[in-house]
């Protein structure tokens, strides 16, 4: 859901990845537990975020609009609307 | 105590650091600093009810500390103030994994042939020495636990049940592998070159002949039976494990050193898992990213990204509830890894009572 509110939203990312059959070797990234979540800002790659706050979609919002690098609006009363059953891959929220 | 060396030996721990568990405190262990072999933890006792590092003032007193200990070292100084005596005594309290004694006794240092501010380590495979320097403290500490631990153990180690519980407990987190059994062809030409090639470097990589009957193992690596024999590395050291394979020839002492040796000097690069990206990755709210593709669609982009790094067994269902799902995930890492579910109300139990009345006090 969080992934489908941002579609609009052009310069801001959702994404997944399934680290069980893939991996990474980049300096900064060190995935110790699942699921981690990381913000990579568009400014500084190399330095990602670790995400430690609620897995809820607002709190995802509020965060990406907090370290967003550019500002972008979302409609609030959208999570209300959307379906619940689409989204089988995705967790709730995302 | 008795269930601790158990619950551990139940863990293919190589295919553990492939899919690191679900980060859950309680299964960190409580700060015994060394082994969790019945010896280990006599010695931490040992030490831990008596002085950290006796003092040894006669030959006599040296040969019956070394008679004692099947593994045990003697610190031999000019004084007991010198910068490598404090610096041993300073190791002593920190470190709990083999019994040490210091000296200043000239007949004990004669006898020996030691010179001031050495170390004379004694195992049933042979007597190892070396000169100690405190001045870097922490990375000189880190490095003597190696050192240690490294001679402690043969310099190439038949990988068994029983065997994983030392390997892993101890401070050597890069392991040598060489795949391979009696029937393999060239075995013997194998295990020769490892011993000679790797045990050059053996307080810095353990070098561990692993059975191809060890499927799990070879499932880590992505390896079948028709790849053996095989010699790769795994770097534990960081959060998961890394995976390096050897390409070269492995009747050869030299490669495999070389091998060993672009590893430590860091010039090699692990191999990592890829699913191949795909055209419909890109076209859904949320984006697959694969290994293949991180770099151009997440590093290289001009986008904010937000990614989740996620494993399927961990249902995304439980996700609102991090904690509830850590537990669902612990559960199904132990259930697929065929780990009886008993052992993790044990693991519980012992996180919340057991261990700290390990520590001692």
């Amino acid at each position: 859901m969080l992934g489908e509110k941002l579609t609009a939203v052009e310069h801001v990312m959702i994404a997944k990845m399934d680290y069980t059959a893939n991996e990474l070797d980049v300096a900064g990234i060190d995935i110790k537990g699942f699921p981690t979540i990381l913000f990579f800002p568009a400014a500084n790659k190399a330095e990602p975020v670790v995400y430690k706050q609620e897995r809820e979609v607002n709190a995802f919002v509020a965060f990406l609009k907090e370290h967003a690098s550019k500002p972008f609006e979302v409609a609030v009363d959208a999570v209300e609307e959307e379906d619940e059953d689409d989204e089988d891959e995705e967790k709730d929220e995302l | 105590m008795v269930f601790v060396p158990l619950l551990v030996r139940t863990m293919p721990c190589y295919v553990m650091c492939a899919h690191p568990p679900p980060s859950l405190p309680s299964i960190t262990f409580p700060p015994i600093q060394g082994g969790r072999t019945a010896e280990d933890i006599a010695n931490y006792m040992i030490k831990k009810s008596g002085t950290a590092l006796s003092t040894i003032s006669s030959v006599e007193e040296a040969e019956a500390f070394f008679a004692k200990h099947p593994k045990a070292a003697l610190g031999m100084f000019d004084s007991l103030q010198s910068p490598a005596a404090l610096g041993l005594a300073a190791y002593a309290d920190k470190s709990d994994s083999f019994p040490l004694a210091c000296t200043v006794d000239a007949a004990v240092l004669a006898k020996y042939q030691g010179g001031a501010g050495s170390l004379r380590f004694v195992t049933p495979e042979g007597v190892f020495s070396r000169a100690l320097d405190f001045t870097e403290a922490e990375a000189a500490d880190g490095e003597l636990s190696m050192w240690l631990f490294g001679h402690s153990i043969p310099s190439l180690v038949q990988f068994s049940a029983e065997k994983s519980m030392e390997l892993f407990s101890g401070p050597i987190r890069v392991h040598l592998i060489a795949f391979g059994d009696e029937a393999t062809a060239g075995y013997g030409a194998m295990v020769a070159a490892v011993k000679e090639g790797a045990g050059k470097h053996r307080t810095e990589a353990l070098s561990i002949l692993v059975g191809k009957n060890e499927t799990r193992i070879l499932e880590a690596f992505e390896l079948t039976e028709a790849d053996v024999p095989k010699v790769v590395i795994a770097d534990m050291r960081a959060g998961s494990m890394k995976r390096f394979f050897f390409e070269g020839d492995l009747t050869k002492a030299g490669e495999v050193e070389a091998f060993l040796a672009d590893f430590l000097a860091g010039n090699l690069k692990a191999k990592l898992k890829s699913e191949e990206p795909a055209p419909e990755d890109m076209a859904g709210p949320v984006k697959v990213i694969k290994g293949k593709s991180f770099q151009a669609q997440v590093l290289d982009s001009d986008k904010d990204v937000l990614i989740e790094f996620y494993a399927p067994w961990c249902g995304h269902w439980y996700v609102r509830d991090a904690y509830l799902c850590q537990i669902f995930c612990m559960y199904v890492f132990l259930k697929y890894f065929s780990i009886a579910p008993q052992f993790i109300y044990f693991s519980f139990c012992l996180s919340s009572s057991l261990f700290p009345s390990l520590s001692f006090s």
